[in-house]
C-alpha cells in the first residue's frame, strides 16, 4: 500500500464507509505524527481501544514504532478494502501517518444471546446447552467437546452483501472425503446477496430443490454435532443462527435422538420403536381408516361399526372431508401457536382446542371419531419432528387415495412412498444406507453401547 | 410429456379398476343384524329383517330389540319377499355384520335349495351367519324376545350359540358355509340350530316377557328336513363331532347318591369299516375328562379312588346310552348321517365308498352296527376332598 498521509487515509475510509453514523473514523495526534483509528460503534470495545490503541500512541514515550506500542494482538490489512471489511466485521483499524501499514486488532464486543436451553430439542438426560447466534461461541462449544487435533474448522464467507461467516467442520480422517469435496464445491458455487440462516445454505447445497425429505440434518445442540462429527459427518455453521447443518442426513437419523445413546439400551430401543410406530401411524392411519370405512365395512368389528355410526349418523360431511378439514385446521393452529408470541400462542391453543374439540363436535359439524383420529395422528407425527412436513403431505396423499380407491389406493400409496424413499440420496449416500443388511448396529434398533463401540454412518463401505 | 401421459393414464386406470364409485359412508348403510324367513300355507313367503338403529341405545317400548329397526315384506317367491322387505329401507343394505339366518319350520319343510343358492350367489350376503330353524308360532315374535345384554337379536343369538358350546353343548353352531359344505360334500349331512321362545319366569323392569331358547338341532338329508333332536341328543351330536367344549351331567343312584360332572376335555375317535356280512360297523371311542361338581353320598367318598371309579362308570354309562340313543334316532328316524360316519368310512375304504355312496344314508348308515365305548375320568374331586357333612363341622 502507498504511504498515505493520515488525512488522506481518513478521507479514503470516509468515502467508503463514512455515511453511517455508527462507523467511527477518528484522526488524532500522537506524540509524533497523526494517526487514524476506525471501528464500528457497538461492535468494538471502546474502552479497550482507548487503553490498548489510542493511549499508548498518545503517550510521550511513543517513538513512532506502532507495533511496539499497540497493547493488543494485531494483524495487518493488505489495502483499504480489506481494512473496510475488518471494520465492518467489528475489528478496530489503525493507520499511522505515512507508514503505509494498516493494523487491525480484534477488540470486538457486541451483545449476543447467552448459551441457553434448546427450544426445539428438549432432553431430560444429556447436555442442555444450545448454540446461539454467535459463530465463535458455537464453534467453541463443539471444540470443547472434541479436543481432537483432527477436528478441522474451515472458514469461508458467503453473501456478497452480508459477508456471512460460514464454518465447515469435520474430523480429518473420519469424514468421507468425497462428501467433503462435494460440499465444498457446492458452497463455493453459492452466489447470493445475503445469507442470514443455515436454511438458505441448505437449499443451495441440495441436489433437488423440490425434494420432500431433508438433505441435511438440523440441530441446535453441540453434543449432537460432536456425535455426528464422530460418525464421519460434516457440520456447517452459519454466523447469526443457532441452527447447525449436518451432512449427509440419512433416514434413520430422524428416528434417533441424543438421548437414545444416553439412556439404557432397552429403554431407548423401545422409544425408538415407538417413533417408528408413530411415523407409520401418522402417515397411514387416517387414510386406512377412511378406506376401510368407505369401501371395506365388512372388515370393521360390529361393535366398532355400531359405535362409529352412532357418533356420525347426523354429521353433514363425509368422513374424508371431516378428517381433511380437521387436519388443515390443526396445521393452522400449530402454525399460529408456533409463530405468535408465547402468550398469544397459548390463547390460540385454547381457542383451537375448544372450537375443534368441543364446539365443532357439539354443533354436529364433525364427528368425535374424526377428532380423535386427527388428534392421534397429529401427536404421533410430532414424535418424528424432522419429518413432520413429509408426514403431513403423505398423510393427505394417503387420505385422498384411501377415499377414492380404498385399500388398493393405500397399497398404491405405500408403493409410491417406498419408491420415493428408496430412490433418495443425500450427498451421494443413499438415505436408507443404515438399514442395509450389513449394518444392523444402529438402525431399527441400536445395540448396547459396548458392542456398538465406534460407528460411522458409512461403515458399510469398510465392511464390503 | 410421455411420462405425464403415462402418469395420468395410470391414475385413470387405478380409479376405474378400483371402483371408486362404490364408496359408501358408514352412516349411509342399513346394517342387517338378523334375517328371518317364513312361509305361509298358500305358498307365499314373508321376510323379516332386523336393521341396526344408528343412534339408539335405549329400549324400544313398542317392542323390538334395543337399538334395532324391523322391516318385513311378503311375496309369492322368496326373492320377491326379499325385495319387498327392503323396499322401505332408505339406506344401502349391508349384510356383512349379519349374525343369524332364521327359518320357520314351514319354510324349512319346503326345502333349503333356493335360499342356499341365493346366500351363496348374491353379493350382498356372505357365508358367516348361523343357520337356525325356529320352532314355535310366528317367526316375527322373535323380535319381541328379550335379548338380555345384547343390543340386537342377531348378536344375542350368536353369542348364546357360541357360549352354550362351552357350558352345555346342547345347541349347534352351524354357519351358512358349514351347512352348504355338508350339503355338497360326501359323508355328512347338514344340521342347523333350533330356536324357540319361552315365557320369562321373572320379568324385571324393561325386560320382555319372552326369552329365547337356543337348544336342539334340525337334521337334514341334503336340503330336506329329516327331523329334530332335543337338547340331550344334540349334546351327543356335539360329542360325536368333537364340537362340545363343555358338558355337565348329573346322575342319581338307586341308593339316593347324587353326582355331577363338569367335563371340559372331550375327545372322540370314530372308526368305520365293513364287516364280513357287508354291513358297516362303526366303533365310537369317547374319552371324557372333567371334575366333580357334586358328590352327595352316604356310602361313597370322593377322596376314595374306588368310589370315584364307581362314579366314573356311572357317568360313562349315561353318556354312552345318550350317544347310542342319538345315533339310533338318526339311523331309524332320519336315515341321515349327520354325525359324519361316512367321512370316517371313506377315509379308510375309499374304493368301497364310491360303490356305496349313493345308498349310504338309507341303507348302509341306517343299518350300521354301532358300538359306543365311553371312558370317563374324574380329574379331581373339586375344591373339597371328602363329602360335605354338616354334623362334622
Amino acid at each position: 500500500m502507498d504511504k498515505l498521509g493520515a488525512r488522506e487515509f481518513e478521507s479514503l475510509l470516509k468515502e467508503k464507509i463514512g455515511g453511517s453514523f455508527d462507523v467511527i473514523i477518528n484522526r488524532f495526534a500522537t506524540a509524533k505524527r497523526e494517526a487514524v483509528v476506525a471501528y464500528v460503534s457497538g461492535m468494538a470495545d471502546k474502552n479497550l481501544i482507548d487503553r490498548d490503541v489510542i493511549t499508548p500512541l498518545k503517550s510521550k514515550n511513543f517513538d513512532g514504532d506502532v507495533p511496539a506500542c499497540i497493547g493488543a494482538a494485531y494483524e495487518t490489512a493488505e489495502d483499504e478494502t480489506a481494512a473496510v471489511r475488518s471494520v465492518l466485521e467489528g475489528d478496530v483499524v489503525l493507520y499511522y501517518d505515512l507508514s503505509g501499514v494498516i493494523y487491525t486488532a480484534d477488540l470486538r464486543k457486541f451483545s449476543t444471546r447467552a448459551v441457553t436451553l434448546p427450544d426445539s430439542e428438549s432432553v431430560i438426560r444429556g447436555p442442555k446447552e444450545a448454540f446461539n447466534e454467535s459463530i465463535a461461541t458455537n464453534v467453541s462449544l463443539v471444540r470443547r467437546k472434541l479436543k481432537s487435533p483432527d477436528l478441522v474448522f474451515e472458514q469461508l464467507k458467503l453473501g456478497r452483501q452480508t459477508q456471512t461467516t460460514v464454518v465447515v467442520a469435520y474430523l480429518n480422517g473420519t469424514a468421507d472425503k468425497k462428501v467433503l469435496r462435494n460440499l465444498r464445491q457446492k458452497l463455493n458455487r453459492i452466489e447470493v446477496e445475503g445469507v442470514l440462516e443455515s436454511g438458505q445454505i441448505e437449499q443451495f447445497i441440495e441436489r433437488e430443490p423440490y425434494a420432500l425429505l431433508p438433505n441435511a440434518g438440523l440441530t441446535q445442540k453441540p453434543d449432537i454435532v460432536a456425535a455426528k462429527l464422530l460418525e464421519g459427518r460434516i457440520a456447517v455453521f452459519c454466523d447469526g443462527t443457532p441452527h447447525v447443518l449436518t451432512v449427509p442426513e440419512l433416514f434413520a437419523e430422524s428416528f434417533s435422538t441424543a438421548e437414545d445413546y444416553y439412556s439404557r439400551t432397552l429403554i431407548s430401543n423401545t422409544l425408538r420403536f415407538l417413533r417408528f410406530f408413530a411415523f407409520y401411524l401418522s402417515i397411514f392411519l387416517p387414510g386406512t381408516m377412511i378406506a376401510v370405512l368407505n369401501f371395506h365395512q365388512e372388515m370393521i368389528p360390529y361393535v366398532f361399526l355400531k359405535t362409529f355410526i352412532g357418533a356420525t349418523s347426523k354429521r353433514p360431511l363425509p368422513e374424508f372431508i371431516e378428517v381433511l378439514m380437521l387436519t388443515v385446521m390443526f396445521e393452522l393452529i400449530k402454525e399460529g401457536g408456533t409463530r405468535l408470541p408465547k402468550t398469544a400462542g397459548a390463547a390460540i391453543t385454547i381457542v383451537g382446542a375448544l372450537i375443534i374439540g368441543d364446539a365443532a363436535v357439539n354443533a354436529g359439524i364433525v364427528g368425535a371419531p374424526s377428532v380423535i383420529l386427527v388428534a392421534l395422528t397429529a401427536v404421533a407425527s410430532l414424535l418424528v419432528n424432522s419429518l413432520n412436513e413429509f408426514i403431513v403431505l403423505f398423510r393427505i396423499i394417503m387420505m385422498v387415495l384411501g377415499a377414492t380407491m380404498g385399500l388398493i389406493g393405500i397399497a398404491s400409496g405405500t408403493m409410491i412412498l417406498l419408491t420415493y424413499i428408496v430412490s433418495k440420496e443425500s450427498f451421494g449416500v443413499n438415505i436408507l444406507t443404515e438399514y442395509s443388511k450389513h449394518r444392523k448396529k444402529d438402525s431399527l434398533w441400536r445395540r448396547s453401547l459396548p458392542s456398538l463401540k465406534f460407528k460411522k454412518y458409512n461403515d458399510l463401505k469398510d465392511a464390503e | 410429456m410421455k411420462k405425464f401421459v403415462a402418469l395420468i393414464g395410470a391414475i385413470v386406470f387405478l380409479f376405474i379398476l378400483t371402483g371408486c364409485w362404490d364408496s359408501v359412508e358408514p352412516k349411509d348403510l342399513a346394517i342387517i343384524t338378523s334375517f328371518m324367513i317364513d312361509a305361509d300355507e298358500d305358498g307365499g313367503y314373508e321376510i323379516f329383517m332386523e336393521v341396526l338403529r344408528p343412534e339408539s341405545t335405549t329400549a324400544d317400548e313398542d317392542g323390538g330389540s334395543q337399538g334395532s329397526l324391523h322391516y318385513s315384506g311378503t311375496g309369492p317367491t322368496f326373492t320377491d319377499a326379499l325385495y319387498n322387505s327392503a323396499a322401505t329401507i332408505n339406506n344401502k343394505l349391508f349384510a356383512g355384520a349379519n349374525k343369524i339366518r332364521v327359518f320357520s319350520e314351514r319354510f324349512v319343510k319346503k326345502g333349503m335349495r333356493d335360499p342356499l343358492d341365493y346366500f351363496l350367489r348374491d353379493q350382498l350376503t356372505d357365508e358367516g351367519p348361523l343357520m337356525i330353524m325356529y320352532t314355535g308360532g310366528e317367526i316375527g315374535d322373535l323380535f319381541f324376545a328379550d335379548t338380555r345384554m345384547s343390543d340386537t337379536l342377531g348378536r344375542y343369538v350368536d353369542s348364546v350359540a357360541d357360549s352354550q358350546l362351552s357350558v352345555s353343548s346342547s345347541g349347534v353352531y352351524s354357519r351358512t358355509l358349514d351347512f352348504a359344505k355338508d350339503v355338497l360334500e360326501d359323508g355328512k349331512q347338514p344340521v342347523m340350530g333350533l330356536i324357540s321362545l319361552k315365557t320369562n319366569a321373572v320379568k324385571g323392569k324393561g325386560e320382555k316377557s319372552a326369552q329365547v331358547v337356543y337348544e336342539g338341532l334340525a337334521a337334514f338329508k341334503g336340503t330336506e328336513l329329516a327331523g329334530t333332536m332335543n337338547a340331550e341328543e344334540t349334546r351327543a351330536y356335539n360329542i360325536l363331532t368333537n364340537g362340545a367344549r363343555g358338558v355337565e351331567e348329573t346322575v342319581r343312584t338307586d341308593a339316593g347318591d347324587v353326582m355331577a360332572i363338569n367335563a371340559r376335555d372331550i375327545k372322540t375317535k370314530i372308526r368305520a369299516g365293513m364287516d364280513g356280512a357287508n354291513r358297516v360297523s362303526v366303533n365310537i371311542d369317547v374319552k371324557i375328562g372333567g371334575h366333580l361338581v357334586l358328590f352327595a353320598s352316604d356310602t361313597l367318598k370322593s377322596s376314595n379312588k374306588d368310589d370315584r371309579a364307581i362314579a366314573e362308570n356311572l357317568f360313562a354309562e349315561r353318556f354312552a346310552s345318550q350317544i347310542a340313543a342319538a345315533v339310533k334316532k338318526a339311523q331309524t328316524e332320519f336315515k341321515s348321517d349327520i354325525f359324519g360316519f361316512g367321512k370316517h368310512f371313506y377315509k379308510r375304504n375309499f374304493s368301497r365308498w364310491e360303490q356305496i355312496a349313493d345308498a349310504w344314508d338309507d341303507e348302509y348308515f341306517a343299518n350300521a352296527a354301532v358300538s359306543v365305548k365311553v371312558e370317563c375320568k374324574l380329574n379331581d374331586s373339586g375344591q373339597i376332598r371328602d363329602e360335605y357333612k354338616p354334623e362334622k363341622i
